[in-house]
Parts: structure tokens; sequence; C-alpha cells
């Protein structure tokens, strides 16, 4: 598996192998760990402000 | 805390400016070398919450008003990954499709180069950001906007 992520890396227009699995081979996981951070925010802010973000 | 220390003011104030530069080149540069776009964001991140140390909360967002709309940056970013993600969907394709495809000619400003993922990448900086400047306000200062929350409780307290 991961020699494959290497040697599909260049067909990927890039040459470093860790951002092109982030945004592209593993595109969907990195998606849900921002929205997982979006909706942390909205925790903390329904906990400490009634969930006024500003 | 000692809110005069003019060390850490002028320090926190100059380091600004070089973050967003650095976090530029590591957007830059990210596909040919390390640096990605959480890291372009926490680097940003890094530098406000220095300011928030030193300023307090109340003071950076006199001196930085644009930090106000945080939450909408937040927003947007995940809009934008979003809509990089499933957008391809639409077309017909699987997820996460991105354009131009393998053997395809790349446009290139240096060693900028402007594809799907570079849109991704922004976004995911977008919403680092956001999403730590909103967090940094809403510990630094919980109380301010609370009032009404207070007033509805001493009502209760009355007969």
């Amino acid at each position: 598996m991961a020699e494959e992520y290497i040697r599909r890396t260049p067909s990927a227009h890039g040459q470093d192998v860790v951002t092109v699995i982030i945004t592209d081979f593993r595109g969907l996981d990195t998606l849900g760990e921002i929205t997982v951070l979006l909706i942390a925010v909205v925790g903390v802010a329904t906990l400490l402000r009634k969930g006024r973000l500003w | 805390m000692n809110r005069n220390d003019v060390m850490l003011r002028v320090v926190a104030r100059l380091l600004l400016g070089p973050s967003i530069m650095v976090a530029a080149a590591l957007i830059v540069k990210g596909y040919n070398d390390v640096g990605d776009g959480f890291a372009a964001g926490m680097v940003v991140a890094l530098a406000i919450a220095l300011c928030y140390v030193a300023l307090g909360a109340a003071g950076v967002e006199d001196a930085l008003p644009p930090l106000r709309y945080a939450p909408r940056l937040a927003v947007g970013g995940l809009l934008i990954s979003l809509a990089v993600g499933f957008g391809p969907l639409l077309l017909g394709e699987s997820l996460f499709t991105h354009h131009p495809g393998p053997g395809q000619h790349v446009v290139t400003v240096g060693s900028l180069e402007l594809f799907t993922p570079l849109l991704f990448d922004i976004g995911v900086f977008m919403l680092v950001v956001g999403v730590m400047t909103v967090l940094l306000h809403q510990f630094a200062d919980p109380d301010r906007g609370s009032e009404d929350f207070h007033d509805r409780t001493d009502e209760g307290k009355q007969p």
C-alpha cells in the first residue's frame, strides 16, 4: 500500500507524498477531520457563550 | 501575566507579517516540498495566539478588526473544501476527482501549481485559521456577551 502511494505520487502532479495523500488520495479523510474541527468549535461556543461564535 | 511586557508585545506584532509569508510559502511549495494547508494555518494561528497572549483579547480585536470575520472564514473554508470534494459528483465523476487529471498539463506560476487540490488546501488553511481564532476568542473572554444569561438567572431568584 505504502509503495503504491509513493509510486502514484508523480501522477498527482506532486513530489511530496504527505501532501498528496492528505489532499488527493485520502482527501475524504481530511474533509472529515476539518468538519470535526468546526463541530468542536460549535460545541465550545454552545458551552461557553450560548452558541454565539463571535 | 505582565501585560506591560514591551518585548512580548513588539515581537507579537512583528511576527504577524512574516507568519503570513511563511504560510503562503508553505501552501505554494506544498506539493513539491514539506508543508500543506494544515501547517500553514497553524503557523498563522500561532502568531495570532501570541498576539492574544501579549495584548489580551480586547486589545487584539481592537488592533485587528478583521479578526471578527473568523467564523465566516472557518465556514467559508469548509464550504470550499466540500465543494472541491463533492463537486465532481455533479459532473458524474467520483468523489475527490481532481483536475487536471493524471498525465494532463498543469498551469504553473513559479512553483505554484494551479489545480483543484490547491483550492482544497486553501479551504483547509482558511478553516484552521478561523477555528483557532474563534477558539482563542471564546476561551480568552467567555464572559463578554453573556450578560443576558446572568439577567435571566437573577430574575429566576426573585419571588
